[in-house]
């Protein structure tokens, strides 16, 4: 995936959720482990694979905290993308390590703005794999 | 108790349940304890990281071990702003064809659709579990057969 598209598409989302500085805006929502910034976080990164696409899906995130009484976050989020249309799951992986074994789900650790430009390339990448691989396996 | 239709009977599926807890009990070089036991103590420290943690595992093997098939699958611990909330919700694939088997989508005005990738339920007690696979069997089970 061409980074200067992920940084483009970044760019456009960023906008749209009105953030000056977006590094600024996703290491607040770490270093202070502020849920609403982290919520907001994740929806940025689904928008910004929605604008690589021009496409929307259907998501669900997860907030990933260390600390599972408080819920702080802790800069990993959890990703899953369906196509609205073929209900294909579109963040569906082999496990490399547990072979044999498959997920549902992206993760991704996203403490900076290039954490969030890493996470939206390989996100969007493995998107990408899905939809080309649609045949059964 | 009063359970949800299943093709399964309620016998075969805590089968399956007690399967899979003693699955977990081995890979994990545990001593040898009921899952009634567990959920005792679940329900007193549920808070603590691990226990919910097992809790989506019973599930999913039972139902694989049911179903005779491997699933793909993601689990949220649902949280309100006081903490976990005991309900779990469920994202299943099937590994071969991709395919989401919890998606469903539906309309209540026949104008607006919903749409829906998972299948929740709270577990507090051993008949929770039993009522989840069952209403996960219940969803996913079509899907497999028109995927």
């Amino acid at each position: 995936m061409d980074r200067e598209k992920v940084l483009q598409a970044l760019k456009k989302a960023q906008g749209e959720y009105d953030i000056k500085d977006l590094d600024r805006f996703v290491r607040e929502a770490w270093e202070e482990g502020d849920v609403l910034y982290a919520e907001i976080v994740a929806e940025l990164t689904e928008r910004a694979i929605e604008i690589l696409f021009d496409q929307h899906f259907l998501w669900v995130h997860i907030v990933e905290s260390e600390d599972f009484e408080e819920w702080i976050p802790d800069g990993w989020y959890s990703f899953v993308a369906v196509h609205p249309e073929t209900g294909q799951c579109l963040t569906f992986l082999k496990d490399p390590v547990h072979s044999g074994k498959s997920r549902s789900s992206f993760r991704a650790r996203i403490r900076s703005a290039d954490d969030a430009v890493d996470a939206v390339t390989r996100l969007a990448e493995l998107i990408e794999q899905n939809l080309k691989s649609r045949a059964v396996e | 108790m009063q359970l949800e239709q299943s093709t399964y009977t309620e016998e075969q599926i805590k089968q399956a349940i007690e399967e899979a807890w003693q699955e977990l009990l081995q890979e994990a070089d545990a001593e040898d304890y009921s899952l009634e036991e567990y959920l005792e103590h679940y329900r007193k420290y549920w808070d603590e990281p691990d226990f919910p943690n097992d809790i989506p595992e019973i599930i999913i093997r039972a139902v694989e071990k049911l179903i005779g098939k491997s699933l793909a699958w993601y689990c949220e611990l649902v949280r309100d702003p006081s903490g976990f909330t005991g309900e779990y919700s469920f994202i299943v694939v099937d590994p071969q064809t991709r395919k989401c088997l919890t998606y469903r989508q539906f309309t209540f005005d026949g104008v607006n659709v919903h749409y829906f990738l998972s299948v929740a339920g709270t577990v507090i007690y051993y008949e929770d579990i039993i009522r989840l696979v069952i209403k996960l069997l219940n969803q996913i089970q079509p899907e497999l057969v028109t995927a």
